[in-house]
């Protein structure tokens, strides 16, 4: 039998990630240049490549021979997307993290010194453990014995932009996460420091994780049509996990770099960041309606739990021997401000494990309700303590007035809000925003520049996102019972809805029935929404999706989806009246943003010195 | 020093206990549609089970009714809101109570689009050859 190309690739790339280890380990002991290294390391990404764009020729060809091609795609499926389903599946989405991690390797080690040499063997050790997978259970290059006419076509509901580029995002954060890890490790064994070398990584890391993220809670809000952006489905949970964690430690790292301590602890978060990102792979590509039979459908489940017992016990040895460099020194205020913050993180990491990880061991699974009842006191806690802590800079006494000026003026919002809407907890939450941003401008006001634009972007992002969670979650409405026909018209809430009528659509494979609804309040007219009905020519059996329509208003969206269409001509409609959720977007993309920044003025103080 | 330690002990061991209560009430077994259906009477649990091909009936106000089956008994599920990708003959965990014969769906999970073994598997290579 001839050898697929791109099987050949990975078989090469497999060699060269080994020959790198193998050499990194030699030249720590002196037989070999570094040179070589850097070689192997090239050679590995080149070959990595390769094996991937044989992957995305043999969807552009629309060569349904191949297993992989034959289920993501189909012959009427557009370019963009037919690029995007390389990733669709679990066998794409490995290769890409190869990919991606064969770029990390081969920028993080540069350098070239005996850190950078055991770092490059730890991590090519794990993109060993990801050729291992692609060479075996997750080949993406396996063959049909016949060639189908037609391919079974990609998921419709991933035909999005987000969903597109939602995994590129995802996977780029999670394959990041390993140069924290690796050189936490190798500069631990060496008595060095880690964290100049990686900070970087870490952050580009979690901005493109915290990307992903936002991409997919907006796909869900856009595409599921229940009116929310976040279910605490698994996989949504398995990628804000290593978010987590990895947040908790860009704030760990500000004292370490002060030479204050939290080594231990900044330590054990790389070494968890990295876990989970093990973990949330397996939960998101594992293929498992409901995660209770993981574990007996799967074999390569036990796969990843071995890489990840394998490189916390590994961490944990070379912890251990070199117990003396997690001294602590004295830890001021703010330090111990952080350290706080640091504790929820973890605690909300936690709470969202256990929710997750319960149907895996026992048969079983929590509601919403577990998480919501969880997560928003403690994201309450953090929002509050960031505008404490960004003023804790200041002496204790000065720190103690800024509070305190904040406070007066959380108060007097959150009385004037009760006495406009009478709604408590409402009014609990804008006392709470104001608070914080008040916190957030004395602590920052005097002090710009282009290190700290990133953190007040990013710090300004969690007090919206925080008041646009706290909106649409508590004060979301929702009419779920709409039935209209044409002609007719329905009173919801202060809402009037109208069905004017429907349109067909036919062409490029699908085929669509789009309700044009005319929304009024007080006799004004809000907008003609178009929610709609797409059914696509496809062999599947999830080839209908309902599309929504949302309008977007500065302080609430309206948001319609359609169930479907009877004979008769009557259309059912579920109508959503989302407040601030807009915020949540807005928050979200300054967090990013303020990543990207962080990152930038990083690598612009790196080149400086 | 010791002060905080003990704050931050008192602090997480009452998150311990908040969690752990909030886990206890929150906690949704997973059981098959045989055991429903011979309990006769189940509140809050979620069914794993296949959407019987013609058994779907739309009822008025967004209201749907099917069969959900464990390949060895039905029952009849009924759930009110839009699904926006049911179909028939796909799998789906369905979670609420069952009382007076049927189900009453608070939330039906149908396989989510990031999820794909579960259409591999019904649709072997095998399978495709033959038909």
């Amino acid at each position: 039998m001839k050898m697929d190309p791109g099987y050949l690739f990975l078989i090469l790339s497999t060699l060269s990630f080994s020959s790198s280890a193998i050499m990194s380990y030699l030249y720590v002991k002196g037989s070999v240049e570094w040179g070589y290294v850097k070689k192997a390391n090239l050679l590995a990404f080149c070959f990595s490549l390769l094996s991937f764009l044989v992957l995305l020729y043999y969807f552009l060809a629309r060569d349904f021979n191949v297993k992989y091609v034959f289920f993501y795609s189909d012959t009427h499926l557009p370019l963009i997307y037919t690029i995007s389903a390389v990733w669709a599946g679990r066998e794409g989405s490995l290769l890409l993290w190869l990919l991606y991690l064969s770029v990390f390797i081969l920028l993080s080690t540069k350098k070239g010194d005996r850190v950078s040499a055991f770092a490059n063997t730890l991590m090519c050790i794990v993109a060993l453990f990801f050729n291992f997978l692609l060479l075996t259970s997750s080949n993406p290059f396996v063959r049909l014995n016949f060639t189908p006419p037609e391919g079974w076509g990609l998921n419709p509901l991933l035909r999005t932009p987000e969903m597109a580029l939602h995994p590129p995002a995802i996977f780029l954060g999670y394959a990041g996460m390993t140069v924290p890890f690796a050189f936490a490790v190798a500069a631990t064994y060496y008595r060095e420091e880690w964290i100049p070398r990686t900070k970087n990584y870490l952050l580009i890391a979690w901005t493109f994780l915290g990307l992903g993220i936002l991409l997919g809670a907006w796909w869900a809000y856009k595409t599921l049509g229940w009116g929310g952006y976040w279910g605490w489905d698994p996989v949504e949970n398995s990628s804000l996990l290593p978010w987590l964690t990895a947040s908790a430690l860009i704030h760990g790292i500000l004292v370490e770099e002060k030479k204050r301590g939290m080594k231990a602890v900044n330590y054990a978060l790389a070494v968890v960041t990295f876990d989970l990102v093990i973990l949330a792979t397996f939960i998101t590509r594992s293929g498992i309606i409901s995660s209770v039979h993981a574990f007996a459908r799967n074999k390569e489940a036990y796969a990843y739990l071995l890489l990840i017992a394998l490189s916390t016990l590994f961490a944990l040895v070379v912890a251990l021997r070199r117990r003396d460099v997690f001294g602590e020194v004295e830890l001021n205020l703010r330090d111990r401000l952080i350290q706080v913050s640091i504790l929820i993180f973890s605690l909300s990491t936690v709470t969202i494990l256990v929710g997750t990880l319960t149907p895996l061991l026992i048969r079983a699974s929590v509601t919403r309700m577990f998480y919501r009842h969880i997560e928003i006191p403690l994201g309450t806690i953090l929002v509050i303590l960031l505008g404490v802590c960004v003023m804790a800079y200041r002496k204790d006494r000065e720190v103690y007035r800024g509070v305190i000026k904040s406070a007066i003026a959380g108060i007097a919002f959150g009385i004037i809000c009760y006495a406009l809407t009478h709604l408590l907890l409402a009014s609990l939450g804008v006392g709470i925003f104001v608070f914080s941003l008040a916190g957030l401008v004395q602590g920052y006001a005097k002090r710009v520049n282009l290190r700290r634009v990133g953190a007040i972007a990013a710090h300004l992002g969690l007090i919206l996102l925080f008041i646009g969670v706290m909106g649409s979650w508590m004060y979301e409405s929702s009419y779920t019972h709409i039935n209209m026909g044409v002609g007719q018209s329905v009173k919801v809430g202060d809402y009037i809805l109208k069905l004017n009528g429907f349109n067909e659509v036919n062409g490029n494979g699908k085929f669509s029935v789009i309700a044009y609804v005319s929304v009024y309040k007080d006799g004004k007219l809000v907008g003609v929404m178009h929610p709609k009905l797409v059914i696509y020519n496809l062999m599947r059996n999830d080839r209908i999706v309902a599309s929504v329509d949302i309008i977007s208003l500065p302080l609430y969206d309206l948001y319609i989806a359609m169930g479907g269409v009877t004979e008769t001509g009557i259309a059912s409609f579920e109508f959503y009246i989302v407040p601030l959720v807009s915020f949540v977007w807005i928050g979200s993309i300054l967090i990013i943003l303020g990543g990207l920044i962080s990152a930038m003025a990083g690598y612009d103080a790196r080149r400086e010195s | 020093m010791k002060k905080v330690s003990i704050i931050v002990g008192v602090a997480v061991i009452v998150f311990g206990i908040v969690l752990a209560t909030s886990f206890k009430s929150e906690l949704c077994p997973y059981v098959t549609v045989s055991y429903v259906v011979s309990k006769g009477r189940v509140n809050n649990v979620q069914v794993n089970g296949t959407i019987v091909p013609r058994s779907t009936k739309i009822l008025p106000n967004n209201t749907l009714m099917f069969n959900l089956s464990d390949g060895r008994t039905q029952m009849r599920v009924i759930y009110h809101g839009i699904l926006s990708h049911y179909q028939e003959g796909i799998p789906a965990v369905v979670v609420g109570s069952y009382y007076g014969g049927i189900f009453h769906a608070r939330e039906v999970l149908l396989k989510c689009p990031s999820k794909y073994k579960v259409m591999e598997e019904n649709y072997s290579t095998k399978k495709v050859v033959k038909g």
